[in-house]
């Protein structure tokens, strides 16, 4: 993606990204025709084209994920060996190198590859109108498997994510779709890259919604769901349906075994603001050292992942899934779990800190996964009355921390039982999460994606703001009707004659029909100096009528009419031409001023 | 793709030819992806056959790695490879299943069990893993799960010779109740066992009456071997087995016919293997003890001369008894008052009358005392009078002329036995002999 988003300032084009040339643009452009052209030839087409190409982008993007997953196993056993422990010489030396290599390629060949990906989809879909190009998908795709498969404490999802919305984009740029529909599709194959690595496409598509678009919208939604049920297919096809974790059952004993979960959802509630301040202090000092140490980050991160691995912890390296698995099946002690959660946080903030490309998502289900399986394997030692079962905490303190780190809690619920495929633990997560978004938010601000934005200079939406933001309603800047009103069929004359007792700036007609006309003094005289006394008032009116307007309406829908209208009437939804009161522009604009 | 567009529209000539190009675009432009998305998936395919295949190759290796540790008795090494197997096949149930028990054989109970029922919630009865929940269950003192789950593995489902596992299982069920000491249990499920088992396969049937016999249920026992040596009348197994069980019955007659015949067997016959050298010399001594009882019962199909002879024997060998055991009661801290103020004169040649000269100086006892049964206060006292209520002297004369004191001589000869054994422990010798008589006189000579 851009420098912009990345290394603020450096970008030889403002407002492009970097690594794009301007001419490949153009280049693209060249022989198509104007979309203003295409909309007046064919005016359905992009509609249409949209649901096709959102299949077409969830295929290709499933197929690029497993790809990149196979690639990322690859590189794994070829670097790491095919089964690691400590002390092996070669877990100590292949991340520096690997490391070495990524970051000569992230500075040489691809410089928008640095990061999760997360952010870089955001400022495609809010900056550059969607465009990723396919250097950068290339770049991120090489990159980011280097280092996932060298050891790093990374993950592969969010740039999984970044090159399903890479391939959507390059896909529809070859259709020539309107800006508006290329835009779009950013977050289109976001969930559907997200959705085959992660095997989960409910999450998918509620982690776009909840993170990329930040509300929900009907004019997209069914696409990302194409996208995302397509690429999962595509995945299931190759990986097989089961889910990622093999999850013991889970039944809940009684009321005081959420207790303990509650504990869990504190815990994780502080392990992501460790996680978060820890990163939010790293990150941008080291982003602000001399460019030529840009060369030597990732080898230094890769050495310290390696040191860890090589001294008894080569669980921390890569995204550590089976690890994941080996804890929630109780195969270590909760002292060695609880090590492994804190040497994770350490090697994710300096791996992902260093700008080696990666991803957040499975370090931070890996933490979590260690603090659940650890605070579960404590209370089951020494709280022997708790029926506990260590499995079913590692699955709820992945939620715990997914919903505290990413602050995405309904997300986080899905995901634990998408990728468990285990509902009957939806109690505990859904408790657990929330004490740990609350404790989070009330000790972080800022989400984490958030803070990498402003690190990185940039002012994308604050997706966590907007889910968030009241919306106003009619109702909020509604006030009684104090307008006289006349039925359509009074004559000017008796108008006239209670205008002047009444004094009022403004009328308020109801017609036969049930629709409201409204006028200022300055349009009645007018109306009045043209017509004879005896003219029913709706004969003398203009033919169009105040639309139909109800107090549940966004207080925005107003807007558009108060050109015309100087006051609108608000009916009542029950009873057509019954008035609730009436808005001008004076009141919404003093209603939003008040917001 | 017309599809995409109106099929009528307000266009012009031009708009109508570029309407066209923009469908012949599109076209392409779909014809194009679709060849590039079925290209991508060849290529993905290919790189994933390729992993694929490689991740079986890996998994295989490691697990015979796994495999050589577990037969090397390393399970830490065989946990790491095994480990490292399943990372690359993760839905190999039979390798999650050798994980589990090396975890086991490490000491790592509690993984091992978690691991199990992971691999149980997929497999839902599965006899093989609900037997290795029940030896973990067993191995962490969880008795009443380790049952339970002993159970379901019997009636769980088992791959190729599910009837033979399933008897192994009980049997092995069966060893554990009894470790435990839960014999009942262990013996309903040895009649299931038993019912269970072909009649033809000796060793199983062995198994089971041997099994039978650690049951303490002997009489089962005895009815197994002697449906094996039905079958086959000269296997030496089944001839001890008889032979100690009838012994531990009472049927000393049996075990005579038994034992004697197991020992005349002749070194080379099939199934006459001489076994340890404990259990031929304990099948000996079995057999001296049978022969040397039968030589002591005054039988009631013995002629009448022999019988009485016996009779007087054995009233000597109890007389003596009784009168052991009173100086022995006498001289015991528990009536140590009794004893120093009334020391037991030297035994004379009579027993009986030293015995109840002793007895008549005892002080006199309360009221209170006096009004009780004398042989709920001491059994020897009233056993004691019993003895004086017989002629001091019988000889085989009258004993012959008067068979009803011969049947009382013979009862007051047992109880003696049966009541000195309750005051002053198991006797050694022909008594020992007399009492194994006294307590099933009736079983002696069944056959």
């Amino acid at each position: 993606m851009s420098t912009a988003t990345e290394t603020p300032g450096v970008n030889p084009v403002p407002g492009m990204p970097e690594g794009v040339d301007p001419a490949e643009i153009a280049a693209e452009r060249r022989y198509r025709p104007n979309p203003a052209e295409v909309q007046r030839l064919a005016p359905n087409r992009d509609e249409r084209l949209f649901l096709v190409l959102a299949i077409f982008i969830g295929v290709i993007s499933g197929l690029m994920v497993v790809c990149f997953r196979v690639a990322i196993s690859w590189i794994q056993v070829l670097t790491l060996g095919s089964s690691p422990h400590p002390g092996q010489l070669r877990l100590f030396l292949v991340p520096m190198g690997v490391g070495l290599v990524v970051a000569a390629l992230v500075q040489l060949v691809f410089p928008g590859a640095r990061g999760s990906g997360i952010n870089q989809t955001k400022a495609a879909l809010y900056i550059y109108n969607g465009y990723i190009s396919f250097r950068m998908v290339m770049g991120k795709f090489i990159t980011a498997g280097l280092a996932i498969g060298g050891g790093f404490s990374l993950g592969p999802e969010d740039p999984s994510l970044q090159i399903g919305a890479g391939v959507a984009s390059i896909v529809s740029r070859r259709l020539n779709l309107s800006r508006e529909r290329l835009r779009m599709f950013a977050p289109i194959g976001a969930a559907a890259g997200l959705a085959a690595a992660f095997n989960a496409p409910i999450s998918a598509i509620l982690f776009v919604v909840e993170e990329v678009i930040g509300r929900w919208s009907a004019a997209v939604l069914g696409s990302i769901v194409l996208a995302a049920i397509s690429s999962v297919v595509v995945a299931r096809w190759f990986w097989g349906p089961e889910p990622m974790f093999r999850i013991p059952v889970v039944t809940l004993k009684g009321p005081q075994e959420l207790l303990a979960y509650a504990v869990l959802g504190i815990a994780g509630g502080v392990a992501s603001l460790l996680l978060s301040k820890a990163l939010g202090y790293l990150r941008p000092r080291l982003r602000r050292l001399p460019r030529w140490t840009f060369y030597i980050q990732p080898p230094i991160a890769g050495l310290i992942v390696g040191a860890i691995a090589y001294f008894g912890a080569p669980q921390v390296m890569g995204p550590g899934y089976n690890v994941i698995d080996q804890a929630m099946h109780g195969q270590f002690t909760w002292k060695f779990l609880l090590a492994l959660a804190l040497l994770k946080i350490v090697a994710t903030t300096i791996s992902f800190s260093s700008g080696t490309p990666g991803g957040m998502f499975a370090p931070t289900l890996f933490i979590g996964a260690m603090l659940g399986a650890s605070i579960g394997t404590f209370e089951k030692i020494f709280f022997t009355s708790f029926p506990i079962s260590v499995g079913s905490y590692a699955l709820v303190g992945m939620g715990v921390l997914f919903a505290a780190f990413l602050r995405v809690p309904l997300t986080s619920v899905f995901m634990v039982l998408e990728v468990s495929g285990n509902y009957s633990i939806v109690l505990p997560v859904i408790l657990a999460n929330t004490i740990a978004y609350l404790v989070s938010r009330s000790l972080q601000p800022y989400p984490i994606f958030e803070t990498f934005t402003h690190q990185d200079g940039l002012d994308l939406p604050s997706m966590e703001e907007q889910r968030e933001e009241s919306v106003l309603h009619l109702e909020d800047a509604l006030r009684p009707v104090t307008l006289p009103v006349f039925p359509g069929t009074a004559t000017l004359q008796e108008v006239s004659a209670q205008l002047a007792i009444a004094d009022a700036p403004m009328l308020l007609v109801k017609l036969r029909d049930g629709s409201w006309y409204a006028m200022n003094r300055g349009e009645y005289t007018s109306i009045a100096a043209t017509q004879t006394p005896d003219t029913p008032l709706e004969r003398a009116l203009k033919p169009d009528r105040i639309p139909l307007l109800f107090p549940d309406l966004p207080l925005d829908s107003a807007i558009p009419y108060l050109a015309r209208w100087p006051v609108l009437p608000i009916q009542n939804r029950a009873s057509k031409g019954t008035l609730e009161g009436m808005v001008t522009l004076e009141d919404v604009l003093c209603r939003y001023q008040q917001q | 793709m017309s599809f995409f567009f109106a099929l009528k529209s307000p266009l012009n000539a031009s708009d109508r030819i570029e309407r066209r190009r923009l469908i012949f675009s599109d076209t392409l432009s779909m014809v194009t992806l679709f060849a590039i998305t079925a290209l991508l998936a060849v290529l993905t395919n290919y790189l994933y056959q390729s992993y694929a295949s490689h991740q079986v190759e890996l998994a295989a290796r490691w697990l015979q790695r796994g495999e050589q540790a577990l037969r090397d008795n390393k399970p830490q090494a065989a946990i790491d490879a095994l480990s490292s197997a399943l990372a690359f096949a993760p839905n190999d149930r039979s390798t999650a299943i050798k994980l589990a028990e090396a975890l086991a054989d490490a000491g790592r109970i509690q993984e091992a069990t978690v691991y199990f029922n992971a691999l149980l919630e997929s497999q839902q009865g599965n006899g093989l893993i609900n037997l290795q929940l029940a030896r973990l269950a067993a191995r962490q003192g969880n008795e009443s799960q380790a049952i339970e789950d002993y159970q379901k593995a019997i009636y769980g489902n088992w791959e190729g010779d599910g009837y033979v596992r399933r008897r192994e299982v009980r049997l092995e069920l069966i060893n554990y109740l009894i470790a435990h000491h839960r014999l009942n249990q262990a013996r309903n499920e040895l009649l299931v066992a038993s019912g269970n088992a072909p009649s033809d396969d000796i060793s199983v049937q062995l198994e089971i009456a041997r099994t039978m016999e650690l049951a303490e249920d002997p009489g089962d026992a005895l009815h197994v071997y002697k449906t094996i040596l039905h079958h086959h009348p000269s296997l030496r197994e089944a001839l001890d087995g008889a032979g100690h069980t009838a012994f531990q019955l009472g049927y000393y007659l049996q075990a005579k016919h038994y034992l004697s015949r197991a020992l005349e067997l002749p070194a080379t016959e099939p199934g006459s293997d001489q076994g340890p050298a404990g259990a031929l010399r304990q099948s000996r001594d079995e057999l001296a003890e049978a022969s040397r009882l039968l030589a002591l019962y005054p039988s009631p199909r013995l002629n009448p001369r022999e019988r009485d002879s016996r009779i007087l024997t054995a009233r000597k060998l109890a007389m003596a008894r009784l009168a052991q055991c009173t100086r022995d009661k006498a001289t015991t801290p528990a009536n140590l008052p009794t004893a120093t103020s009334a020391p037991a004169p030297k035994s004379s040649s009579n027993p009986l009358q030293s015995l109840a000269s002793r007895f008549s100086r005892q002080p006199s006892k309360p009221a209170g005392d006096q009004a009780a049964p004398p042989a709920a206060v001491d059994p020897l006292q009233g056993l004691l009078q019993r003895w004086q209520k017989l002629p001091a002297k019988i000889s085989m004369a009258d004993l012959e002329k008067d068979p009803e004191l011969a049947q009382t001589q013979v009862q007051l000869i047992y109880d003696t036995e049966l009541i000195t054994q309750q005051v002053c422990g198991a006797p050694l010798g022909d008594d020992a002999l007399l009492l194994k008589i006294a307590q099933a006189p009736n079983q002696v000579e069944e056959e």
